[in-house]
């Protein structure tokens, strides 16, 4: 053969093995709303930027008449690619091709790739549309998952990890993207479950529907395993794009920086958003995105746990994690699910050297038999777990309220925070006034002729005395009460003192937390 | 192995015999959400009233403030429709997952 016919022959190799799982399950696959794994791939990437590998393996197996089926690139695509021009691994399932299901060389291939993305120190991307396990391949397919859920674990803390989920992940296939440090969704097309509803149905008598029992909203919204909801897969992958432009590619770099832009302070004055009085709600978001670049904030699992907000922003150019009370949603109060939420955070930023600031208004934690039953001690526990570990620069600004436990808790002083402020309105106190002047003058309250008015008069007292920023101050445990409009001006100024910031650690193989 | 003893337990068409702890039994069954339904996602105490039976409401409007973790919270419509039940007053002490509105 010349050349030419060398070229021409790979050539059609190569456009047999891109049609995939041919024109029929192509159609199907939009007619459920859905793009194709290589229009996915290319909509993430950089145009053009795309460069697959193992695009001609094929499955080994031979029982159940396998060896006569032909499965293109055996139902996956991998590669490696550039958004805004830096370098990227992705893996996409691709749902046409046997249902997306996952054999020994499907596995193989994602494995590789990661492997590739551990190597070479960048982010992965990976794509889940996939029925499950195939069945024919038995075992082989089994081992095929667990050489993913070992590198994904392996990689964490390594690399950023990205699962999208665009289409049914279900069983076995749901700890991949549960391994890894953000998982998107989209509304109508991500279904994850254990077990499917069939299953529900026949075990524990339930009728409940896909969507009901795994949908993108369900898990964006109620279980918290979805970081990023979208309406259309284009939404989902700007999302993904955007969070990229926040994190490094790997845990030896830090997040590339941006040209520093001030906020939008018109839009959100700082000194117009906190109500003084600590009994009133607010979004403090508005907070956030008063002293951000910008104003820009990318929040992370908006819709979980809403008493807490999470997500990432810029301040004077370099990536900042956002951790923040939310008085508007059930007072701010620290719970089960808030706690997960905030402590998972505070881990992707320290093991990624994104300096954290803290923004704290919350009255503690939420009392209740379901709470404690739900094991609110050791959710709880995650916060401190993840504060007290992290080692990035960790800034505190308390905007009211800081009582007891969740004081302590919302990255203090005496969790090893560099940097602790307060605004004059904070109240930082073993407990709020009414609590704590209810016990400490439980005595002269009970023996005055008018109770209720000697203790109104107590609560005012207690909060005169104590509910205020400067006994904390008064013991060096705040080190600064500022001004509102200070904020932003202080906070950069915090970043930059500590950019250089040197921790030693105790010599360990790794903690143990709450899980 | 006295038999009486276990329950059945049925993982991908294959019945075990086994025990169920209390968490289990006592779970609540899954039933569908109703959207049009407010109650509280907090204990605490009913501050004001804002919505009253028949009234018109638009998804985001003020139905009541209820004071509990320190903080005057606001309890708002989840869609637009109309108030057909009220079922808390001013004053009134709740505990959480009380029904408190019906929006129709």
């Amino acid at each position: 053969m010349s050349l030419k016919r060398n070229v021409l022959d790979l050539r059609k190799r190569k456009e047999i093995a891109r049609q995939g799982g041919g024109e029929e399950a192509i159609k199907k696959q939009v007619a459920m709303g859905k793009l194709t794994a290589r229009e996915r791939i290319e909509a993430i990437l950089d145009k053009d930027s795309f460069h697959e590998y193992d695009m001609f393996v094929e499955h080994q197996s031979k029982d159940f008449d396998m060896d006569k089926k032909v499965f293109h690139g055996d139902g996956v695509i991998i590669g490696t690619g550039t958004i805004y021009g830096e370098p990227i691994c992705v893996y996409a399932q691709d749902f046409t091709v046997a249902g997306g299901s996952l054999g020994l060389m499907h596995a193989r291939k994602i494995s590789k790739i990661m492997d590739h993305a551990l190597k070479m120190q960048v982010p992965l991307v990976g794509i889940n549309d996939s029925g499950g396990a195939r069945i024919q391949e038995g075992v082989d397919s089994l081992a095929g998952y667990g050489d993913i859920f070992f590198r994904n674990t392996q990689a964490s803390g390594v690399i950023p990890q990205l699962s999208v989920i665009l289409g049914p992940c279900a069983g076995g296939a749901v700890y991949s993207p549960a391994l890894t440090d953000f998982v998107f969704v989209v509304d109508n097309i991500s279904k994850m479950f254990i077990t499917g509803p069939e299953v529900v149905k026949t075990v524990l008598g339930e009728e409940i529907s896909m969507e009901e029992l795994g949908g993108a909203r369900v898990h964006s919204e109620i279980s918290g395993n979805a970081h990023f909801f979208a309406l259309t897969e284009q939404e989902c992958f700007e999302q993904i794009k955007k969070l990229l432009t926040y994190i490094p590619w790997s845990n030896r770099v830090k997040a590339r920086a941006f040209p520093p832009k001030e906020p939008k302070t018109k839009q959100y004055n700082i000194e117009k958003i906190v109500p003084s009085d600590p009994t009133q709600p607010y979004d403090v978001r508005d907070v956030i995105r008063a002293v951000a670049d910008n104003s820009d904030f990318l929040e992370v699992q908006q819709a979980f746990a809403r008493n807490i907000v999470v997500g990432f922003g810029r301040i004077d150019g370099e990536t900042i994690g956002f951790v923040a009370n939310q008085p508007c949603v059930m007072a701010g109060v620290l719970d089960c699910d808030s706690s997960d939420k905030a402590g998972r955070f505070i881990r992707f930023c320290d093991a990624f050297n994104i300096p954290i600031v803290t923004f704290e208004d919350m009255p503690g934690y939420l009392p209740g038999t379901e709470q404690e039953y739900m094991g609110v001690i050791r959710h709880g526990a995650k916060v401190l777990y993840a504060y007290s570990e992290a080692t990035v620069p960790k800034i505190t600004v308390i905007l009211r309220k800081a009582y007891g436990g969740g004081y302590i808790a919302m990255n203090s002083r005496h969790l090893k925070a560099d940097f602790m402020f307060a605004w004059p309105t904070a109240e930082i106190a073993v407990m709020g006034p009414e609590g704590a002047a209810n016990i400490i003058f439980r005595k002269e309250i009970m023996s005055s002729p008018n109770p209720e008015e000697t203790r109104k008069a107590k609560v005012a007292e207690y909060r005169e005395k104590f509910a205020n920023p400067y006994v904390a101050a008064s013991k060096g445990y705040i080190d600064s009460v500022i001004e509102p409009s200070e904020t932003r001006k202080i906070l950069i100024h915090s970043i930059e003192v500590s950019s250089n910031k040197t921790v030693m650690t105790p010599a360990k193989k790794h903690g143990i937390p709450p899980f | 192995m006295d038999n009486a003893k276990y329950d059945k337990l049925e993982i991908d068409g294959v019945f075990y015999k086994t025990t169920f702890p209390e968490k289990f039994i006592n779970r609540k069954p899954w039933s569908a959400p109703e959207p049009g339904a407010v109650a509280t996602y907090i204990p605490g105490t009913i501050v004001e009233v804002h919505a009253r039976e028949g009234q018109q409401v638009k998804r985001g409007e003020l139905l009541c403030t209820l004071d509990a973790m320190k903080m005057r919270n606001r309890v708002v419509a989840p869609l637009d429709g109309v108030i057909a039940k009220v079922l808390v007053k001013k004053g009134d002490k709740i505990p959480r997952n009380t029904l408190m509105f019906e929006i129709k």
